[in-house]
């Protein structure tokens, strides 16, 4: 880690361009945080938390070090060590399903990535990965290989934004399994929705809800 | 007095703003050509990237590029003829046919051939990635969006376009040898037409032929990701984006062609 800090992810006093409250907390590894906030000013927490878009107003940490403070290059680099679920499914319509799955730990050159991906796309039921485009793939599919994409990748945090909309019960109970055993290997959850249902709270426990700073 | 200067201003303002994004496509090439020198960054879904995009840019286009080049050899061939014939220079079709093909139309026509096809298909690609959130979702995953969609397409285009031109030039050559074969009812000599032609080459020429082939065919590839990454959420302006990345890429290439030549035969 950069710098003295412990916390994986510290957010200082962020809020969007409208006015409003500002939020800040912290995140150490193994730990689960819930922000509740469905008005993130037309930019998501997503795009703050992983340091693409810097907020409006206020400071995003990343291992003790602002995401605007780092080189381009280190920051994707570090980015490459948090797996996003993405609300739209951000899952690359000109690439086949097996390669949308392949492509961050073929870009970042993982030397265990298949043993990893095989691994998860077995415990999220899409294995074999499905050799066909996003729209030949049935959305069921689409959302378990996204978050087959996101585990894969040995995460030291994951960003899940609004990861259970429209999942079946059965497969919100498969990705609620998977948080608590990345959880129990360390790596931080950041879980983005305006709403969590009491099964989601009581398998996340432990767990933080953000708050806004009052006035 | 405030009219003639509001005038001025607004004149100015334009130009600035268009040399701006004159600048803005000239530092996106010159990042692109940088990075693309890197080996290390040729990982495997980079090279599948540029695969596709020579693939599509390059050799499904080959047909196309085939038949133009075979009409345009004709044509300078037969007014070629008609003309020389009255002025009785009927040795003078080779070079000839070096000077306005070789030079001028090969690397133009080929440009457009890529234009039409290419720039609009990655300004439509890229800008629907953008709308459907895929750009984000590969920033976000670590991947630079610049590095995994821009520099294969600029590479790629360009290493197209110059193959494309090559073999514009070949089948209008071959093509424009044919059809004088038959005007001439099979009265020529295939080793002077040839030579003519080899012989009218200069090494200005060469270094026209590289410039006017790979530098359109580098602001083309650039020129339609920029347009195509400038859009915002709404699907409307995906349209948009790739009608002003035909237009940008088809005045950068007359003003690109026209650079080369004053340059290489002034």
């Amino acid at each position: 880690m950069d710098g003295e800090s412990s916390e994986l992810i510290r957010v200082a006093a962020v809020r969007g361009a409208a006015p409003g409250p500002a939020w800040s907390f912290a995140l150490a590894p193994g730990a689960a945080l819930w922000i509740p906030d469905g008005t993130d000013s037309g930019r998501s927490w997503l795009d703050w938390l992983t340091g693409i878009e810097p907020p409006p107003h206020g400071q995003v940490f990343w291992k003790g070090v602002e995401w605007r403070d780092r080189d381009p290059a280190a920051a994707a680099a570090e980015r490459g060590c948090i797996g996003c679920v993405f609300a739209d499914g951000g899952l690359l319509a000109n690439l086949d399903m097996d390669e949308n799955v392949w492509l961050p730990a073929r870009i970042h050159r993982r030397a265990d990535a298949a043993a990893a991906i095989e691994e998860w796309a077995r415990f999220f039921g899409v294995w074999p990965l499905p050799a066909e485009r996003a729209p030949a793939v049935r959305e069921r599919d689409r959302r378990k290989l996204a978050w087959t994409r996101a585990f894969a990748g040995r995460p030291e945090a994951l960003v899940l934004e609004r990861p259970l909309r429209g999942a079946p019960a059965e497969d919100a109970a498969r990705l609620r399994a998977a948080v608590a055993l990345v959880r129990a290997a360390g790596c931080a959850v950041v879980w983005l929705d305006e709403d969590m249902d009491a099964e989601t709270r009581a398998a996340l426990a432990p767990l933080t809800v953000a708050a806004p700073a009052r006035d | 007095m405030p009219r003639k200067m509001n005038v001025l201003g607004a004149i100015g303002a334009a130009t600035l703003a268009r040399l701006g994004r004159a600048a803005r496509t000239a530092a996106l090439v010159w990042a692109a050509g940088t990075q693309a020198l890197r080996p290390a960054l040729w990982t495997p879904p980079l090279r599948n990237v540029l695969a596709r995009q020579i693939l599509f840019t390059g050799l499904e286009a080959t047909n196309f590029v085939a038949l133009i080049a075979l009409i345009v050899g004709t044509l300078v061939v037969v007014q070629a003829q008609y003309w020389l014939t009255r002025l009785g220079q009927t040795a003078l079709i080779g070079p000839i046919l070096t000077a306005v093909v070789l030079r001028e139309l090969g690397p133009l026509l080929t440009n457009f051939v890529v234009i039409a096809r290419s720039g609009t298909a990655i300004s439509t690609e890229l800008a629907n990635m953008k709308v459907h959130g895929e750009v984000r979702a590969l920033d976000a995953m670590g991947i630079d969006p610049f590095v995994y969609l821009v520099v294969p397409r600029v590479i790629g285009v360009a290493a197209s376009t110059f193959c494309l031109t090559i073999i514009f030039l070949a089948v209008t050559f071959i093509g424009g040898f044919a059809c004088l074969w038959v005007i001439r009812l099979g009265d020529l000599d295939m080793g002077l037409f040839f030579g003519n032609i080899i012989g009218a080459v200069t090494v200005a020429d060469v270094f026209s032929l590289l410039a006017k082939s790979i530098l359109p065919g580098m602001l083309t590839g650039a020129i339609c990701c920029d347009e195509a990454f400038a859009v915002g959420a709404a699907v409307t302006e995906v349209p948009i984006a790739a009608t002003r990345g035909v237009m940008r890429s088809v005045a950068a290439l007359f003003v690109t062609s026209l650079l080369v030549s004053l340059m290489a035969y002034l």
